[in-house]
């Protein structure tokens, strides 16, 4: 998270995302189809975090900031 | 992932027409060829933003705050996943795509030579509306992740409690420390 933590500090909004359930991979090793029948553990992740940023940036009046100045999201 | 007390604020954002596409900068701890951070970047350009990446070389976890810059111009050895031969430049693209940098520092260093350095100079001091951190591995629960660094942080010379948490796999670690 330090590098959200040092772009807040810059005046950036910023949004850290971290995950459980997750583990160290390569995005060489993605895959495109489980046995599970899901996405990829690391797809859904990113989906995730790309749901929470599409209604953040949806749901911002153009012209203003993404979040306050000083604040981020973890 | 749901934020509590968020979706309210975002409900009444949510009458407003947003702007569409913005410029976004993205790092991650777990280093630039994650595979959570590459899928995070594709979706979100997917949708129509710019994505500049400028995140670690290497798995950098457990740094907390810390900001680390590289001494060597060149990296000492390959990087994680072989993405990145010995010798190779500490800062430099990812081969495949120019807008995915590597840097051998921390996640916080990687921030401070996006904005100072790769973004003025090649990105013409692009404007970033967003940056985002991610996802990386482990839950990272808890209030004093910003002093993590895999052992107790001394922070006050007074007597002080520190407690830190973190996650990994199916265990939890917990240090705390009395000064």
């Amino acid at each position: 998270m330090g590098g959200t933590y040092a772009a807040v500090g810059r005046d950036l909004p910023g949004i850290a995302f971290s995950g459980g359930n997750s583990e160290q991979r390569s995005y060489t090793w993605i895959n495109a189809t489980t046995a599970s029948g899901h996405p990829d553990p690391a797809t859904i992740h990113a989906q995730l975090s790309f749901n929470l940023v599409k209604q953040l940036i949806d749901g911002t009046p153009a012209g203003q900031r993404l979040l306050p100045l000083g604040y981020g999201i973890k | 992932m749901k934020i509590p007390g968020f979706s309210a604020a975002l409900a009444a954002a949510l009458l407003f027409t947003g702007c569409s596409a913005i410029s976004i900068l993205m790092g991650n701890d777990d280093g630039f060829g994650s595979a959570q951070l590459r899928e995070f970047c594709r979706l979100l350009r997917e949708d129509g933003h710019e994505v500049v990446v400028v995140a670690p070389v290497d798995n950098q976890s457990g740094q907390g705050g810390r900001s680390v810059f590289t001494t060597s111009r060149n990296l000492t050895t390959a990087s994680e996943f072989n993405l990145v031969p010995a010798g190779s430049p500490s800062l430099g693209r990812d081969e495949n795509d120019p807008d995915i940098w590597y840097y051998n520092g921390t996640p916080a260093a990687c921030t401070f030579v996006a904005l100072d350095f790769v973004l003025p100079r090649f990105y013409d001091n692009r404007t970033i509306d967003l940056y985002v951190g991610g996802p990386n591995y482990g839950t990272n629960l808890g209030s004093f992740l910003y002093t993590l660094s895999g052992k107790p942080t001394r922070l006050m010379k007074h007597p002080t409690l520190l407690l830190t948490v973190s996650s990994r796999h199916h265990g939890w670690h917990i240090c705390s420390s009395w000064t």
